[in-house]
């Protein structure tokens, strides 16, 4: 019997140890809602200088830089970028474009149109133009996106011959 | 070059070994033994046999019996060594020309085996107590009791070891870098084994059926072995041949149990795995022969994910004189299997992305290796290593239209041990190696390299051993810039007593890139990757200290404490233009410590077996944990003998990964992660059980033994988006004709 103890109890602790189940599979989707609204344009800038133009929503104000947040993936980018060689781009020499895009829920804190104005993929980008309900160009308006809901009216206006500071390092 | 004249080269470097065997006749005798147990007068099967001064070693046949034939007259010994029992050394053995020597040892039941004999750490045999660095063993009885059916499987149980999918992970020196070779150097029969395009582990290529035992070094050994040898060196010993003639059959078949949860049952099917190997080996005159064939089926618990396999190994040894041996291998595996390289989500975990479906992996790798033996005097021994070693592969996966790749690796080492006086041993020996490959990923390449290496051990007094070497690689491929590297090595053991040792050591590592990471081209999940030219080899530099003592008769401790720094580590990234590439960007230190405690009770009718690994793995570059390196390591197994029965259980723990690669499972450009819920991940707590039967003592020569693993059904991922297998119950069957 006292032969057997070692190996029952070291069962038992290993029982006890790998009670619980590890991973199991989630029971909700991540919650996801949509945001609406109209970017209008003036001033376009010069067409080399415009490599890409999208629509990018972060997290936190102000992001620590581009890089590290996309590949952290804490960005929303619209149009969506299926691989980094996407060209597909907010429309050019428009005076206004509307959109209508799904975002997961929750507060962003930085909603901004940004130009890629350089050759460098994920280096040469700037804000050109941010959600700003105050419209005091200096701290942007966060927004909060509620699952299965649609936000409107998240309009921003692009002036590229005054651009919204940036906080982008 | 093209095949034909690396195969020529090939065939060269064998011819040269078979020429350098001299054939020396002398009038001889014979030896005939019987080794039994002190305790029951019980014959002993399988104990090693060796004959000192010579390289005919042997082991007991199921009646205890070993034989020597062809032996010059002489005086000699006998050194009989066996788990469970003391190691015994019989002296003044006199063999006379034409008669019969008849010997009967005894050995004494022990607990707990202190000192094995290795012969990684040093490159020849010596006690594991005389070695200065960390050494763990593991035996045949171990890798058979546990069902292994690849070496990965049975590394998982050697304390400071874990194995990422199918990478090993040496005092967490590797992480996983999917496709960027090994910092552990696997070598088989002291062989280096690695591929030459990716420089990686195919772990089942070698035929586990045929290990006597693995050796695992741990800490950078380039000092002696090379590039790769950055973390550690794996060397897997196979069986010697049977003196008298031994049919070995050996199936298994089993069965994975519903997953454990409804969303992840992805099939109403029962889904098997199964496995038939047959040996056999026999010795016809000076000749023993050793001919092995396997089969092995795996339906796979996941969708896309089965597996076959086909092995054939052929081993002959030649013993011209008592002073000479040339041992030749040939191995084949031909492998037909699919590739699941994520899941979908956690949600279908068990089932790949649909563009996935179908991706699969055919290959077929060989080996040629030889190895000669000559002890020249008694104080010089010359040994010889070749091996050809082709690996030829394909895939289908979808998005690439298929990748291929045929590699080619030569090597040739010749070695000296030379016997100065009771108190200096010299090592030292010559390497070189060519690689030639040819893929559509990595295009063609090929490259060579020399190596010079020496080792002197010296002994200032029977208790203090001091081991000082270098070794001089000059390593170049293709269009790289070639490289050269002196490492150095030093260490020390102090034995005040019989099963107590200190040690301490220091030793300098290097892996030169591979093919694959260097000139890799192609496109995976939606991004370029590009070559680079410009690596650097990856270097490390190890410190330790450690030490052993028994405890009593029942009980062994071993404890040691390391930090290794590593420097310009290969990393895949991203470029400032998006591209995936490999680069050297990382600056490493690991520090930790690791122990482990052996006990044998009531006989050794109860063994325990515990080992404990904590690490700081520190990513110097960015101030952050290393990827891919649990902190803590918990091993623990048990066995109780009952008569004919065993029951015996294992337990691994390894903590929570705290670092991935983020780019792989974060939302990525607007799109989702590449790999979805791939940072879903936990502690690992997974337990087996095991229930064996030896017929052998009803005279049928039978084993069988029931094995139950992940008995709790334990959800996790060793490796990100990669389930690991739920509860399996496999049914092994064994006997010995």
């Amino acid at each position: 019997m006292y032969r057997r103890a070692p190996v029952v109890s070291s069962l038992l602790i290993a029982a006890t140890l790998a009670c619980c189940e590890g991973l199991t599979p989630p029971s909700e989707p991540p919650p996801v809602g949509t945001m609406a609204g109209v970017i209008t344009y003036s001033n376009w800038d010069s067409a080399g200088a415009l490599h890409d133009l999208r629509l990018v929503g972060f997290r936190s104000f102000p992001p620590t830089n581009l890089r590290d947040e996309v590949l952290a993936g804490r960005v929303f980018i619209y149009p969506p970028l299926p691989a980094l060689t996407d060209t597909t781009h907010l429309p050019y020499y428009v005076d206004s474009t509307g959109y209508t895009a799904q975002i997961l829920a929750g507060t962003w804190q930085y909603i901004v149109v940004a130009q890629q104005f350089g050759p460098v993929r994920l280096e040469d980008w700037r804000p050109v133009g941010q959600y700003d309900l105050d419209t005091n160009l200096v701290v942007p308006s966060p927004i909060t996106i509620m699952a299965n809901e649609t936000t409107w009216n998240v309009n921003i206006h692009v002036d590229f011959a005054n651009l919204p500071p940036s906080p982008l390092r | 070059m093209n095949p034909t004249s690396v195969t020529r080269r090939a065939y060269v470097l064998l011819v040269l070994v078979l020429l350098s065997a001299a054939c020396v006749l002398a009038q001889s005798g014979t030896i005939i033994g019987r080794v039994v147990s002190k305790s029951d007068r019980e014959p002993l099967v399988g104990a090693n046999v060796l004959l000192g001064g010579t390289l005919r070693g042997t082991v007991t046949d199921a009646d205890g019996e070993f034989t020597f034939t062809g032996v010059p007259a002489g005086i000699y010994s006998i050194t009989i060594s066996l788990i469970g029992y003391e190691r015994v050394t019989r002296m003044n053995i006199r063999v006379s020309p034409a008669e019969t020597t008849n010997v009967t040892v005894d050995l004494i039941p022990s607990p707990i085996q202190t000192a094995p004999v290795v012969v990684t750490a040093s490159k020849r045999e010596q006690s594991l107590q005389e070695s200065p660095v960390s050494v763990s063993v593991m035996d045949a009885t171990s890798i058979a009791y546990r069902n292994s059916v690849t070496i990965d499987d049975a590394l998982r149980y050697i304390p400071g070891v874990n194995i990422t999918q199918d990478q090993v992970n040496v005092r967490g020196s590797s992480g996983y870098s999917r496709g960027a070779g090994s910092r552990v150097l696997i070598l088989v029969d002291g062989i280096p084994f690695i591929t030459g395009d990716t420089g990686e582990i195919n772990f089942e290529t070698i035929p586990v059926g045929q290990v006597e035992r693995i050796e695992v070094v741990k800490g950078a050994s380039s000092a002696l072995y090379g590039s790769s040898a950055l973390g550690g060196v794996i060397n897997v010993i196979t069986k010697p041949i049977s003196q008298t003639p031994e049919t070995h059959i050996r199936t298994y078949g089993g069965f994975y149990s519903t997953p454990s949860y409804r969303q992840w049952e992805w099939t109403s099917d029962t889904r098997y795995f199964d496995g038939l190997s047959l040996s056999h080996s026999r010795r016809i005159g000076d000749v023993g022969l050793l001919v092995h064939g396997s089969r092995k089926a795996d339906d796979g618990y996941r969708q896309n994910d089965f597996r076959r396999r086909y092995n054939g190994y052929l081993k002959v040894k030649y013993d011209p004189t008592a002073y000479s041996a040339l041992t030749g291998a040939f191995n084949i595996l031909h492998q037909k299997r699919a590739s699941f390289l994520y899941w979908k989500n956690l949600t279908e975990a068990l089932v790949p992305p649909a563009d996935q479906l179908g991706d699969g992996v055919q290959s077929t790798r060989f080996s040629m290796s030889s190895q000669y033996g000559h002890i020249l005097s008694e104080k010089l021994m010359l040994t010889t290593r070749a091996i050809w070693f082709r690996n030829d592969w394909r895939d289908t996966i979808i998005d690439t239209l298929g990748n291929r790749s045929k590699s080619d690796v030569v090597r040739g080492e010749v070695q000296t041990t030379w016997t100065l006086d009771e108190a200096n041993i010299m090592t030292a020996g010559i390497e070189g190696n060519y690689d030639r490959v040819g893929s559509n990923i990595w295009g063609s390449h090929t490259g060579s390299g020399m190596a010079l290496y020496a080792q002197h051990e010296i002994k200032f007094i029977e208790e203090l051993r001091l081991t000082l070497g270098a070794r001089y690689d000059f390593q170049d491929l293709d269009s790289l810039s070639s490289n050269s590297q002196l490492n150095p090595k030093l260490g020390i053991v102090y034995t005040p007593q019989p099963g107590s040792a200190v040690r301490a050591s220091f030793g300098r590592g290097f892996r030169s890139p591979t093919v694959a990471e260097a000139f890799i081209s192609t496109t995976a999940g939606g991004f370029l990757i590009v070559p680079n030219p410009a690596l650097l080899p990856e270097r490390s530099y190890s410190y330790e200290v450690g030490g052993s003592q028994a405890l009593g008769e029942i009980a062994s401790l071993d404890l040691a404490f390391f930090l290794t720094d590593f420097s310009d580590l290969v990393e895949t990234g991203f470029d400032t233009l998006g591209r995936g590439v490999f680069s050297n960007v990382t600056r490493a230190r690991i520090t930790g410590l690791e122990t482990s405690l052996k006990c044998g009770l009531f006989d050794r009718a109860l063994l325990l077996d515990a080992s404990y690994m904590y690490i700081s793995p520190r990513d110097r570059t960015r101030d952050d944990v290393l990827k891919y390196r649990p902190r803590n390591l918990f091993y623990a197994s048990v066995l109780a003998r009952f008569g004919m029965f065993t029951l015996g259980s294992d337990f691994r723990h390894l903590s929570r990964i705290e670092r991935i690669d983020d780019e792989f499972v974060a939302p990525l450009l607007g799109r989702p992660p590449i790999i979805p819920d791939g940072d879903q991940r936990v502690s690992i707590y997974v337990t087996d059980l095991r229930f064996g039967a030896d017929f052998s003592t009803l005279d049928v020569p039978l084993t069988a033994s029931l094995n139950v693993n992940n008995i709790f059904q334990y959800n996790y991922v060793e490796l990100i988006g990669n389930m690991a297998p739920p509860r399996s119950v496999v049914l092994v069957l064994e006997t010995r004709l």
